[in-house]
């Protein structure tokens, strides 16, 4: 049962993508319109307002950026292409879509479905570490950003906001890997200590 | 000098409202505690409250949760191309001295992590320092020219937090 559960969402992970994401679905805007209306919903029911709050602040930086630089590629009729203010838009919720199908897919999958998979012991350590690290994670990069947007250290200096948004991805990045460090250690020691006391 | 507002902050995210009922004077060269029980919303006044009454001041805030904000300080060190030391009293310091135009300093339980406290000298070169702490004040404190305490109270575990302004002492030059 978990594993026909576990191995629905990643089909239909695989099938978002293969269709909406790198085939024909992807420049049907009024699709793509429609799925990130139902994914915001969804998101809104499964985890409140404060995470679809959380989702649009993580995703609008980049939204904005694919279309800030498709008006200027237009303008500039890069390439001698027209098109790329379409293209953007099309990205701009392409990402989001990308963003949202995966997480929904993922936070299905509890620990317990993990140990129910008929996993070897050791792709399922690296399932289970995975998902406690995403869960300790996720809310790290906003607090990055909060402590990053206060911060008076790059105050007059060149390209201060590339800077900032630089440092709070590197800081990202290092609770990531000290967070899989940690859980690790914490994984094989739980696991030792079982293991001693059987 | 520094005033802090006074009014109704109604925070619909922690689902908190603080009141203040008169605003609040703070003189340059001051020193003031933010003191009440565990839980009553010290760091949501922190972040939600004080903070954005202080955007026209360059703050340092070292947050309750060091162990998160350490990295953004690394990494902020890192672009700054300053040494990042690796124990976390120095790693503060340093971020704390890579921003020398700084004028507020606030410290949410920082004494947890760091007993001794942070070094007179840094800590007496700000305008306004805000500390949150459930230990005996250190003597450091008392070289400020003003000190206060917000003591913060949420009458029967409410969603409403008082806020209380006391003048602990003041002197002239």
């Amino acid at each position: 049962m978990v594993t026909f559960k576990v191995t629905g969402i990643f089909a239909g992970i695989g099938l978002f993508f293969g269709f909406f994401v790198f085939g024909p679905g992807y420049s049907a805007l009024a699709a793509q319109g429609l799925l990130l209306g139902i994914f915001f919903i969804a998101n809104t029911w499964r985890n409140g307002w404060a995470s679809t709050r959380t989702v649009c602040a993580t995703v609008l930086p980049f939204v904005a950026s694919l279309l800030f630089f498709g008006v200027i590629f237009d303008w500039m009729l890069l390439l001698g292409r027209e098109d790329w203010i379409t293209d953007s838009v099309c990205k701009a919720i392409v990402f989001p879509n990308s963003f949202l199908v995966v997480k929904l897919g993922l936070e299905r999958i509890s620990f317990q479905d993990i140990l129910r998979l008929p996993l070897s012991p050791g792709p399922r350590r690296v399932c289970i570490i995975f998902k406690a690290v995403m869960e300790r994670c996720t809310p790290l990069l906003h607090r990055h950003r909060f402590f990053m947007d206060i911060s008076p250290h790059f105050h007059h200096q060149r390209a201060a906001l590339l800077k900032k948004l630089c440092a709070t991805i590197v800081a990202t990045y290092i609770s990531i890997y000290r967070q899989t460090e940690k859980t690790q250690t914490l994984f094989d020691h739980r696991q030792q200590y079982m293991r001693k006391n059987r | 000098m520094f005033e802090l507002q006074a009014g109704r902050f109604d925070l619909p995210e922690p689902g908190l409202c603080f009141e203040l009922p008169a605003p609040v004077r703070i003189p340059v060269h001051s020193c003031i505690a933010v003191r009440g029980e565990n839980g009553v919303g010290k760091t949501t006044f922190l972040e939600h409250v004080l903070l954005p009454q202080l955007d026209a001041y360059q703050v340092l805030y070292v947050a309750q949760d060091i162990d998160v904000q350490v990295n953004t300080m690394r990494a902020t060190l890192a672009f700054l191309d300053h040494q990042a030391p690796s124990g976390l009293t120095d790693l503060v310091q340093a971020w704390i001295c890579a921003a020398s135009d700084a004028s507020v300093l606030i410290l949410d339980e920082f004494d947890t992590y760091m007993p001794q406290g942070l070094p007179a000298e840094i800590l007496l070169s700000f305008a306004w320092v805000f500390f949150v702490s459930h230990q005996h004040t250190p003597a450091v404190y008392a070289r400020f020219q003003h000190g206060l305490a917000v003591q913060l109270t949420r009458p029967a575990h409410g969603q409403t937090v008082q806020m209380n302004v006391e003048e602990l002492w003041s002197r002239s030059r």
